[in-house]
Protein backbone atom coordinates (compact mmCIF):
# COMPACT_ATOMS: atom_id res chain seq x y z
CA UNK A 1 0.00 0.00 0.00
CA UNK A 2 1.58 3.25 -1.13
CA UNK A 3 0.95 6.75 0.19
CA UNK A 4 -0.42 8.70 -2.73
CA UNK A 5 -0.75 12.47 -2.61
CA UNK A 6 -3.94 13.54 -4.33
CA UNK A 7 -4.29 16.86 -6.07
CA UNK A 8 -6.63 18.56 -5.45
CA UNK A 9 -6.08 17.39 -1.88
CA UNK A 10 -9.76 17.97 -1.19
CA UNK A 11 -10.92 15.75 -4.06
CA UNK A 12 -13.70 13.28 -3.23
CA UNK A 13 -13.11 11.38 -6.47
CA UNK A 14 -9.36 10.93 -6.09
CA UNK A 15 -9.61 10.15 -2.39
CA UNK A 16 -12.15 7.42 -3.11
CA UNK A 17 -10.40 5.89 -6.10
CA UNK A 18 -7.00 5.73 -4.41
CA UNK A 19 -8.50 4.10 -1.31
CA UNK A 20 -10.74 1.82 -3.37
CA UNK A 21 -7.75 0.48 -5.29
CA UNK A 22 -5.87 -0.33 -2.11
CA UNK A 23 -3.63 2.63 -1.35
CA UNK A 24 -3.63 5.48 1.15
CA UNK A 25 -4.75 8.86 -0.16
CA UNK A 26 -2.87 11.78 1.37
CA UNK A 27 -5.47 14.54 1.38
CA UNK A 28 -5.90 17.77 3.25
CA UNK A 29 -8.27 16.12 5.72
CA UNK A 30 -5.37 14.19 7.22
CA UNK A 31 -3.48 17.39 7.94
CA UNK A 32 -6.52 19.14 9.35
CA UNK A 33 -7.40 16.12 11.48
CA UNK A 34 -3.94 16.13 12.95
CA UNK A 35 -4.25 19.85 13.76
CA UNK A 36 -7.62 19.63 15.48
CA UNK A 37 -6.70 16.55 17.48
CA UNK A 38 -3.57 18.23 18.85
CA UNK A 39 -3.77 20.23 22.08
CA UNK A 40 -2.44 23.76 22.03
CA UNK A 41 -3.60 27.34 21.74
CA UNK A 42 -7.21 27.87 20.72
CA UNK A 43 -7.26 29.03 17.10
CA UNK A 44 -10.52 28.27 15.34
CA UNK A 45 -11.56 26.99 12.96
CA UNK A 46 -8.68 24.83 11.79
CA UNK A 47 -6.35 25.13 14.75
CA UNK A 48 -3.85 26.89 12.52
CA UNK A 49 -2.16 29.32 14.86
CA UNK A 50 0.17 32.19 13.93
CA UNK A 51 2.96 29.65 14.45
CA UNK A 52 1.99 27.68 11.36
CA UNK A 53 3.08 30.38 8.87
CA UNK A 54 6.43 30.33 10.65
CA UNK A 55 6.67 26.57 10.26
CA UNK A 56 5.77 27.11 6.62
CA UNK A 57 9.07 28.96 6.18
CA UNK A 58 10.55 25.54 5.65
CA UNK A 59 8.70 25.37 2.35
CA UNK A 60 8.31 29.01 1.30
CA UNK A 61 10.31 32.18 1.88
CA UNK A 62 9.26 34.93 4.26
CA UNK A 63 7.99 37.24 1.51
CA UNK A 64 5.43 34.61 0.52
CA UNK A 65 2.01 35.50 2.03
CA UNK A 66 1.28 34.05 5.45
CA UNK A 67 -1.78 32.19 4.17
CA UNK A 68 0.42 30.27 1.73
CA UNK A 69 2.93 29.40 4.43
CA UNK A 70 0.15 28.40 6.82
CA UNK A 71 -1.26 26.07 4.18
CA UNK A 72 2.20 24.67 3.46
CA UNK A 73 2.55 23.83 7.13
CA UNK A 74 -0.39 21.47 6.53
CA UNK A 75 0.72 20.14 3.17
CA UNK A 76 4.47 20.07 3.64
CA UNK A 77 4.53 17.01 5.89
CA UNK A 78 2.09 15.21 3.57
CA UNK A 79 4.26 15.95 0.55
CA UNK A 80 7.30 14.70 2.43
CA UNK A 81 5.74 11.31 3.05
CA UNK A 82 4.17 10.96 -0.41
CA UNK A 83 5.43 7.99 -2.42
CA UNK A 84 3.39 8.80 -5.51
CA UNK A 85 0.90 11.41 -6.67
CA UNK A 86 -2.23 11.69 -8.79
CA UNK A 87 -2.77 15.18 -10.15
CA UNK A 88 -5.84 16.57 -11.89
CA UNK A 89 -4.50 19.44 -13.95
CA UNK A 90 -7.77 21.26 -14.59
CA UNK A 91 -9.04 21.52 -11.01
CA UNK A 92 -9.98 25.17 -11.15
CA UNK A 93 -12.83 24.99 -8.64
CA UNK A 94 -11.20 23.47 -5.59
CA UNK A 95 -12.05 25.59 -2.57
CA UNK A 96 -11.08 25.84 1.07
CA UNK A 97 -7.84 24.05 1.77
CA UNK A 98 -7.09 24.05 -1.98
CA UNK A 99 -8.50 27.52 -2.56
CA UNK A 100 -5.20 29.35 -2.88
CA UNK A 101 -3.69 29.21 -6.35
CA UNK A 102 -0.23 30.22 -5.12
CA UNK A 103 -0.18 27.37 -2.60
CA UNK A 104 -1.45 24.98 -5.25
CA UNK A 105 1.41 25.96 -7.57
CA UNK A 106 3.92 25.40 -4.79
CA UNK A 107 2.41 21.99 -3.99
CA UNK A 108 2.67 20.92 -7.63
CA UNK A 109 6.22 22.16 -7.89
CA UNK A 110 7.22 20.35 -4.69
CA UNK A 111 5.66 17.11 -5.89
CA UNK A 112 7.34 17.27 -9.26
CA UNK A 113 10.69 17.98 -7.63
CA UNK A 114 10.44 14.86 -5.50
CA UNK A 115 10.94 12.49 -8.41
CA UNK A 116 8.10 10.21 -7.31
CA UNK A 117 5.77 8.51 -9.80
CA UNK A 118 3.12 11.01 -10.85
CA UNK A 119 -0.03 10.58 -12.91
CA UNK A 120 -1.43 13.76 -14.43
CA UNK A 121 -4.84 13.82 -16.01
CA UNK A 122 -7.98 15.90 -16.46
CA UNK A 123 -11.46 15.51 -15.09
CA UNK A 124 -13.71 13.49 -17.41
CA UNK A 125 -16.42 15.34 -19.29
CA UNK A 126 -18.33 12.33 -20.62
CA UNK A 127 -18.74 8.63 -19.97
CA UNK A 128 -15.98 7.53 -22.30
CA UNK A 129 -13.51 9.83 -20.59
CA UNK A 130 -14.84 8.59 -17.27
CA UNK A 131 -13.85 5.05 -18.20
CA UNK A 132 -10.40 6.22 -19.28
CA UNK A 133 -10.02 8.31 -16.12
CA UNK A 134 -10.78 5.43 -13.77
CA UNK A 135 -8.72 2.99 -15.83
CA UNK A 136 -5.70 5.29 -15.90
CA UNK A 137 -5.76 5.71 -12.13
CA UNK A 138 -6.27 2.00 -11.59
CA UNK A 139 -3.37 1.11 -13.87
CA UNK A 140 -1.11 3.72 -12.30
CA UNK A 141 -1.85 2.52 -8.76
CA UNK A 142 -1.38 -1.10 -9.79
CA UNK A 143 2.15 -0.25 -10.80
CA UNK A 144 3.07 1.19 -7.40
CA UNK A 145 4.91 -0.82 -4.76
CA UNK A 146 2.52 -2.91 -2.70
CA UNK A 147 4.49 -2.68 0.54
CA UNK A 148 4.85 0.78 2.08
CA UNK A 149 8.11 1.71 3.69
CA UNK A 150 8.00 1.49 7.49
CA UNK B 1 -34.65 41.79 23.30
CA UNK B 2 -31.65 42.99 21.32
CA UNK B 3 -30.37 40.89 18.47
CA UNK B 4 -26.75 40.37 17.75
CA UNK B 5 -25.57 42.25 14.72
CA UNK B 6 -24.48 39.77 12.11
CA UNK B 7 -21.40 40.68 10.18
CA UNK B 8 -20.71 38.99 6.86
CA UNK B 9 -17.07 38.01 6.52
CA UNK B 10 -15.57 38.50 3.08
CA UNK B 11 -12.04 37.19 3.14
CA UNK B 12 -9.61 34.81 1.56
CA UNK B 13 -7.44 32.72 3.79
CA UNK B 14 -7.47 34.16 7.33
CA UNK B 15 -8.04 30.65 8.67
CA UNK B 16 -4.67 29.63 7.24
CA UNK B 17 -2.79 32.70 8.45
CA UNK B 18 -3.83 32.07 12.03
CA UNK B 19 -5.78 35.34 12.35
CA UNK B 20 -9.37 34.10 12.15
CA UNK B 21 -9.66 34.04 15.93
CA UNK B 22 -8.80 37.75 16.03
CA UNK B 23 -11.74 38.41 13.74
CA UNK B 24 -14.06 36.34 15.92
CA UNK B 25 -12.79 38.10 19.06
CA UNK B 26 -13.27 41.54 17.52
CA UNK B 27 -16.87 40.72 16.63
CA UNK B 28 -17.50 39.29 20.09
CA UNK B 29 -16.10 42.45 21.69
CA UNK B 30 -18.93 44.49 20.14
CA UNK B 31 -21.54 41.78 20.75
CA UNK B 32 -21.73 40.89 17.10
CA UNK B 33 -21.31 37.60 15.32
CA UNK B 34 -19.57 36.63 12.12
CA UNK B 35 -21.24 34.63 9.39
CA UNK B 36 -20.33 33.51 5.88
CA UNK B 37 -22.89 34.23 3.13
CA UNK B 38 -24.38 30.97 1.90
CA UNK B 39 -24.09 30.56 -1.86
CA UNK B 40 -23.94 27.69 -4.31
CA UNK B 41 -21.32 26.80 -6.89
CA UNK B 42 -23.49 28.17 -9.70
CA UNK B 43 -23.52 31.53 -7.91
CA UNK B 44 -19.73 31.53 -7.87
CA UNK B 45 -19.54 30.81 -11.59
CA UNK B 46 -22.09 33.50 -12.38
CA UNK B 47 -20.42 36.08 -10.17
CA UNK B 48 -16.99 35.49 -11.63
CA UNK B 49 -18.35 35.84 -15.15
CA UNK B 50 -20.20 39.06 -14.41
CA UNK B 51 -17.66 40.73 -12.12
CA UNK B 52 -14.99 40.71 -14.78
CA UNK B 53 -11.86 40.19 -12.68
CA UNK B 54 -10.06 36.98 -13.63
CA UNK B 55 -8.65 35.57 -10.44
CA UNK B 56 -6.92 32.23 -10.25
CA UNK B 57 -7.64 31.27 -6.66
CA UNK B 58 -10.97 29.58 -6.05
CA UNK B 59 -11.30 31.18 -2.62
CA UNK B 60 -10.95 34.62 -4.21
CA UNK B 61 -13.75 33.71 -6.62
CA UNK B 62 -15.80 32.66 -3.63
CA UNK B 63 -15.10 35.96 -1.91
CA UNK B 64 -16.22 37.90 -4.99
CA UNK B 65 -19.38 35.82 -5.24
CA UNK B 66 -20.21 36.32 -1.57
CA UNK B 67 -19.70 40.08 -1.93
CA UNK B 68 -21.98 40.20 -4.94
CA UNK B 69 -24.63 38.15 -3.15
CA UNK B 70 -24.63 40.71 -0.36
CA UNK B 71 -24.72 43.72 -2.65
CA UNK B 72 -27.52 42.22 -4.73
CA UNK B 73 -29.48 41.45 -1.58
CA UNK B 74 -29.61 37.70 -2.21
CA UNK B 75 -28.24 36.97 1.24
CA UNK B 76 -30.45 37.90 4.17
CA UNK B 77 -28.45 38.00 7.33
CA UNK B 78 -31.24 37.37 9.79
CA UNK B 79 -33.23 34.80 7.86
CA UNK B 80 -36.38 36.91 7.38
CA UNK B 81 -37.14 37.85 10.97
CA UNK B 82 -39.20 41.04 10.66
CA UNK B 83 -40.57 41.03 14.18
CA UNK B 84 -38.63 43.95 15.68
CA UNK B 85 -39.87 47.50 15.06
CA UNK B 86 -37.47 50.01 13.51
CA UNK B 87 -35.68 52.28 15.97
CA UNK B 88 -36.07 56.00 15.36
CA UNK B 89 -37.92 55.31 12.15
CA UNK B 90 -34.78 53.96 10.52
CA UNK B 91 -35.78 52.12 7.36
CA UNK B 92 -34.68 48.57 6.64
CA UNK B 93 -31.36 48.93 4.91
CA UNK B 94 -30.31 46.99 1.89
CA UNK B 95 -26.80 45.71 1.82
CA UNK B 96 -25.86 48.03 -1.04
CA UNK B 97 -26.02 50.90 1.45
CA UNK B 98 -23.76 49.16 3.87
CA UNK B 99 -20.26 50.12 4.74
CA UNK B 100 -18.36 46.84 4.52
CA UNK B 101 -15.39 48.37 6.27
CA UNK B 102 -16.91 47.46 9.60
CA UNK B 103 -18.93 50.47 10.82
CA UNK B 104 -22.59 49.78 11.35
CA UNK B 105 -25.42 51.32 13.37
CA UNK B 106 -26.39 49.87 16.69
CA UNK B 107 -30.09 49.62 15.80
CA UNK B 108 -31.27 46.07 16.34
CA UNK B 109 -33.35 46.30 13.18
CA UNK B 110 -30.33 46.75 10.99
CA UNK B 111 -30.32 44.19 8.20
CA UNK B 112 -27.52 43.28 5.83
CA UNK C 1 -4.62 32.97 24.81
CA UNK C 2 -7.18 30.26 25.52
CA UNK C 3 -6.09 26.68 25.74
CA UNK C 4 -7.43 24.21 23.23
CA UNK C 5 -8.42 20.77 24.43
CA UNK C 6 -9.18 18.49 21.51
CA UNK C 7 -12.06 16.05 21.38
CA UNK C 8 -12.45 12.77 19.50
CA UNK C 9 -8.71 12.24 19.73
CA UNK C 10 -7.61 9.14 17.91
CA UNK C 11 -10.75 8.85 15.84
CA UNK C 12 -11.21 9.22 12.12
CA UNK C 13 -14.20 10.71 10.32
CA UNK C 14 -15.14 9.87 6.77
CA UNK C 15 -17.71 11.16 4.34
CA UNK C 16 -19.79 8.62 2.46
CA UNK C 17 -21.37 10.13 -0.62
CA UNK C 18 -24.10 8.15 -2.36
CA UNK C 19 -25.18 9.10 -5.86
CA UNK C 20 -27.45 6.23 -6.74
CA UNK C 21 -30.83 5.81 -8.43
CA UNK C 22 -31.61 2.87 -6.15
CA UNK C 23 -30.20 3.87 -2.77
CA UNK C 24 -31.06 7.03 -0.87
CA UNK C 25 -28.99 8.45 1.99
CA UNK C 26 -31.74 7.42 4.41
CA UNK C 27 -31.72 3.82 3.20
CA UNK C 28 -27.94 3.79 3.31
CA UNK C 29 -28.01 5.05 6.89
CA UNK C 30 -30.39 2.28 7.96
CA UNK C 31 -28.17 -0.38 6.41
CA UNK C 32 -25.08 1.19 7.96
CA UNK C 33 -26.63 1.26 11.44
CA UNK C 34 -27.02 -2.51 11.27
CA UNK C 35 -23.29 -2.92 10.77
CA UNK C 36 -22.06 0.05 12.79
CA UNK C 37 -20.29 -1.72 15.72
CA UNK C 38 -20.33 1.43 17.79
CA UNK C 39 -19.22 3.76 14.98
CA UNK C 40 -21.03 7.11 15.12
CA UNK C 41 -23.16 7.58 12.01
CA UNK C 42 -24.68 10.86 10.94
CA UNK C 43 -27.05 10.95 8.01
CA UNK C 44 -26.66 13.91 5.68
CA UNK C 45 -28.36 15.07 2.51
CA UNK C 46 -25.60 13.51 0.41
CA UNK C 47 -25.01 10.32 2.38
CA UNK C 48 -23.33 9.78 5.72
CA UNK C 49 -20.56 10.87 8.00
CA UNK C 50 -19.02 8.11 10.09
CA UNK C 51 -16.73 8.61 13.08
CA UNK C 52 -14.93 6.12 15.23
CA UNK C 53 -11.75 4.15 15.79
CA UNK C 54 -9.81 3.77 12.53
CA UNK C 55 -10.15 -0.01 12.28
CA UNK C 56 -13.88 0.02 13.07
CA UNK C 57 -14.48 2.77 10.50
CA UNK C 58 -12.50 0.89 7.85
CA UNK C 59 -14.53 -2.26 8.47
CA UNK C 60 -17.77 -0.32 8.25
CA UNK C 61 -16.69 1.43 5.05
CA UNK C 62 -15.92 -1.95 3.51
CA UNK C 63 -19.43 -3.14 4.34
CA UNK C 64 -21.01 0.09 3.10
CA UNK C 65 -19.14 0.03 -0.20
CA UNK C 66 -20.51 -3.42 -0.92
CA UNK C 67 -24.08 -2.07 -0.90
CA UNK C 68 -23.52 -0.24 -4.20
CA UNK C 69 -19.81 -0.09 -5.11
CA UNK C 70 -20.10 2.07 -8.20
CA UNK C 71 -22.35 4.68 -6.62
CA UNK C 72 -20.73 5.12 -3.20
CA UNK C 73 -17.71 7.38 -2.75
CA UNK C 74 -15.70 7.79 0.44
CA UNK C 75 -13.44 10.59 1.57
CA UNK C 76 -11.63 11.56 4.76
CA UNK C 77 -12.87 14.45 6.85
CA UNK C 78 -10.77 16.35 9.34
CA UNK C 79 -13.63 17.29 11.67
CA UNK C 80 -16.11 15.10 13.51
CA UNK C 81 -19.76 15.57 12.52
CA UNK C 82 -21.60 18.59 13.88
CA UNK C 83 -18.42 20.33 14.96
CA UNK C 84 -19.46 23.97 15.57
CA UNK C 85 -16.32 25.28 13.88
CA UNK C 86 -17.50 23.77 10.60
CA UNK C 87 -21.24 23.19 10.94
CA UNK C 88 -23.23 25.35 8.55
CA UNK C 89 -25.75 26.08 11.30
CA UNK C 90 -23.02 28.01 13.10
CA UNK C 91 -21.21 29.50 10.14
CA UNK C 92 -24.31 30.77 8.36
CA UNK C 93 -23.45 28.85 5.25
CA UNK C 94 -21.62 25.84 3.90
CA UNK C 95 -17.87 25.90 4.38
CA UNK C 96 -15.92 26.40 1.13
CA UNK C 97 -14.96 22.74 0.74
CA UNK C 98 -18.55 21.82 -0.01
CA UNK C 99 -18.46 23.90 -3.17
CA UNK C 100 -15.60 21.67 -4.30
CA UNK C 101 -17.78 18.66 -3.54
CA UNK C 102 -20.52 20.25 -5.61
CA UNK C 103 -18.08 20.55 -8.50
CA UNK C 104 -17.11 16.89 -8.35
CA UNK C 105 -20.60 15.54 -7.74
CA UNK C 106 -21.49 16.93 -11.18
CA UNK C 107 -19.17 14.36 -12.79
CA UNK C 108 -19.64 11.43 -10.42
CA UNK C 109 -21.83 9.68 -12.99
CA UNK C 110 -18.82 9.46 -15.33
CA UNK C 111 -16.74 7.90 -12.57
CA UNK C 112 -19.59 5.49 -11.85
CA UNK C 113 -19.66 4.54 -15.50
CA UNK C 114 -15.92 3.96 -15.42
CA UNK C 115 -16.16 1.73 -12.38
CA UNK C 116 -19.03 -0.27 -13.86
CA UNK C 117 -17.29 -0.77 -17.20
CA UNK C 118 -14.02 -1.83 -15.61
CA UNK C 119 -15.74 -4.27 -13.35
CA UNK C 120 -17.69 -5.72 -16.27
CA UNK C 121 -14.74 -6.06 -18.49
CA UNK C 122 -12.38 -7.47 -15.87
CA UNK C 123 -9.71 -7.02 -18.44
CA UNK C 124 -6.80 -4.68 -18.95
CA UNK C 125 -8.00 -1.10 -18.88
CA UNK C 126 -7.43 1.11 -21.91
CA UNK C 127 -3.99 2.64 -21.99
CA UNK C 128 -5.26 6.04 -22.95
CA UNK C 129 -5.20 8.79 -20.42
CA UNK C 130 -7.47 11.83 -20.82
CA UNK C 131 -4.46 14.06 -20.50
CA UNK C 132 -3.97 17.62 -21.67
CA UNK C 133 -5.07 18.28 -25.24
CA UNK C 134 -2.48 17.22 -27.76
CA UNK C 135 -0.41 20.12 -28.91
CA UNK C 136 -0.94 20.96 -32.53
CA UNK C 137 2.22 20.31 -34.52
CA UNK C 138 4.01 23.53 -35.29
CA UNK C 139 4.02 24.68 -38.86
CA UNK C 140 7.21 23.77 -40.59
CA UNK C 141 9.11 26.88 -41.74
CA UNK C 142 9.50 25.58 -45.28
CA UNK C 143 5.81 24.91 -45.52
CA UNK C 144 5.15 28.47 -44.33
CA UNK C 145 7.46 29.76 -47.02
CA UNK C 146 5.61 27.76 -49.66
CA UNK C 147 2.29 29.17 -48.47
CA UNK C 148 3.60 32.73 -48.60
CA UNK C 149 5.01 32.23 -52.08
CA UNK C 150 1.76 30.70 -53.24
CA UNK C 151 -0.21 33.66 -51.93
CA UNK C 152 2.11 36.16 -53.50
CA UNK C 153 2.00 34.50 -56.91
Amino acid sequence: MAKVFIYPATSLILSDLVARFGHKPLGSALGIRERIQTAGVDSPPLQITPEEPKRGLKYAAVEVPSGVRGRMAIYGPLIEEAEAAVIVTDADLAFGCMGCARTDELILFSLRQKGIPILELKYPTNEEEGVQFVAAIKNFLAGLPKESEE
Amino acid sequence: MSQKVRIAQLSCGPEYSGVQKEIYDAAKAVDAEIFFPDIALADVERAVASFGLDVKSADLKLMIARAMALVEGKVDADGGDHSSAPVSGAPRRRSSETNFAGTFPSTPDFRW
Amino acid sequence: MAEYIPEYVGTVTKYVFVESPTLTPGELALKAYEASEGVLIKETCFGLQVTGEPEAVDRLIEVIRAFDPAHIFVKDRGFPPGDPRRCRANLGGARPGYLGHEREVRILRYITRGLEVLERRETEAPDEVPAAPKKKPKLDIKRLQELIEKEES
